[in-house]
């Protein structure tokens, strides 16, 4: 805090990076774990590394592995990450007053660093301290903290995953990694409701081409979370 | 110098593209369109259930269909693995622990049904 006011733009952004190290900690087995089902899923380490730096979205990275494995075309591949990187889109919106009037290329440059925990971050930071000077330095110190330690696991994954026999079937701890993300959602009763169905409705469509099942699946559980919420919230009423 | 490519070829290049591109946009797109473009509250609002939704629907199709179609046998062992790791990454609250213990499952399932 007090480094903020001392350091100007450069505290800021320090500021920002030691924030970030707490949560960016948790974040280095899962980090590795991409690395290893990445290279798991036959892609060379030279590409497993394009792949976690370029897109930089761990979820959306481990959620299209299996779909690669399955030979599933690149658009349904691409339509998958994008439903799944959906949230950003409520994060990047839940930023614009901070940034509205900042630069052209300073929002270029902070767009490419919303992520799940340098958001989260800096909406509790600014909720203490609305008024706070350099925040778009704060912003980017906690964002390129989060991408060096992400970059940094996914690599050691990938370095440990070029090591493991194929017969490890580490391909399938991509599957299970998606599974454990879940876990967290599932807590919430509108958002069991958004994964039942759209489980659901994904397994009744896997005879669907190109893995639309799929896409059937996320856009009914969408509707489904929303219906579910809108319910809860009558009951409660 | 030329780099050996994986069997993906130039297809996963476009994918890599594709994603990054799409991720891009659903990041920056609101900074950069601030102002001229406002999402409406109720999208906002749906919009929250687009992970949970795309994530159940890859998983659970892999653990009930690895194959294509629905197989509740013995000799699909990725059904009950993936269970278990689910079970256990809820029970302990870790990722890690959910996926060693999947892992573990898996292999201990194919070497009992070999007979082993």
């Amino acid at each position: 805090m007090s480094a903020v006011v001392a350091g100007g733009a450069r505290g800021a952004y320090l500021a920002g990076m030691s924030a970030a190290v707490p949560f960016v900690i948790g974040t280095v087995p899962f980090g590795v774990v991409t690395g290893i089902a990445t290279k798991a899923a036959g892609l060379t380490p030279l590409e497993a590394a394009a792949m976690t730096i370029i897109v930089f979205a761990g979820t959306a990275q481990i959620a299209a592995l299996p779909l690669l494995v399955a030979g599933v075309p690149a658009t349904i591949v691409i339509l998958t990450a994008f439903i799944i990187n959906l949230r950003f889109l409520i994060y990047g919106a839940s930023v614009v007053p901070y940034f509205r009037h900042m630069p052209l290329r300073w929002k270029l440059l902070l767009g490419y660093f919303v992520t799940d925990t340098g958001f989260a971050l800096f909406m509790r930071r600014v909720a203490d301290d609305p008024a706070m000077p350099h925040r778009h330095w704060f912003f980017l110190g906690a964002g390129n903290m989060v991408a060096v330690i992400w970059v940094a696991s996914a690599v050691l994954g990938i370095v440990a995953g070029a090591q493991v026999p194929k017969a490890w079937q580490l391909e399938f701890a991509a599957t299970l990694g998606i599974l454990a993300l879940l876990v967290p959602f599932l807590r919430d009763r509108a958002e069991f409701v958004a994964a039942i169905v759209a489980s659901t409705v994904a397994l009744a469509a896997t005879g669907l081409p190109m893995k639309l099942g799929l896409v059937c699946g996320a856009l009914a559980g969408i509707a489904a979370g929303a219906l579910a919420e809108r319910a809860l919230a009558q009951g409660r009423r | 110098m030329m780099l050996e490519g994986s069997a993906y070829g130039w297809t996963l290049w476009v994918v890599i593209a594709g994603m990054a591109l799409v991720t891009y946009f659903n990041r920056a797109g609101p900074l950069i369109f601030s102002g001229r473009f406002v999402l409406p509250p109720s999208w906002q609002a749906a919009l929250k259930y687009a992970p949970a939704s795309a994530l159940a629907a890859i998983a659970i199709p892999e653990l009930f269909a690895p194959a294509g179609s629905i197989d509740l046998s013995l000799g699909n062992p990725r059904l009950y693995a993936g269970f278990i790791g689910l079970a256990v990454a809820a029970l302990l609250r870790s990722t890690l622990g959910g996926i060693a213990a999947g892992m573990l499952a898996l292999h201990a399932l194919q070497l009992a049904r070999q007979g082993f």
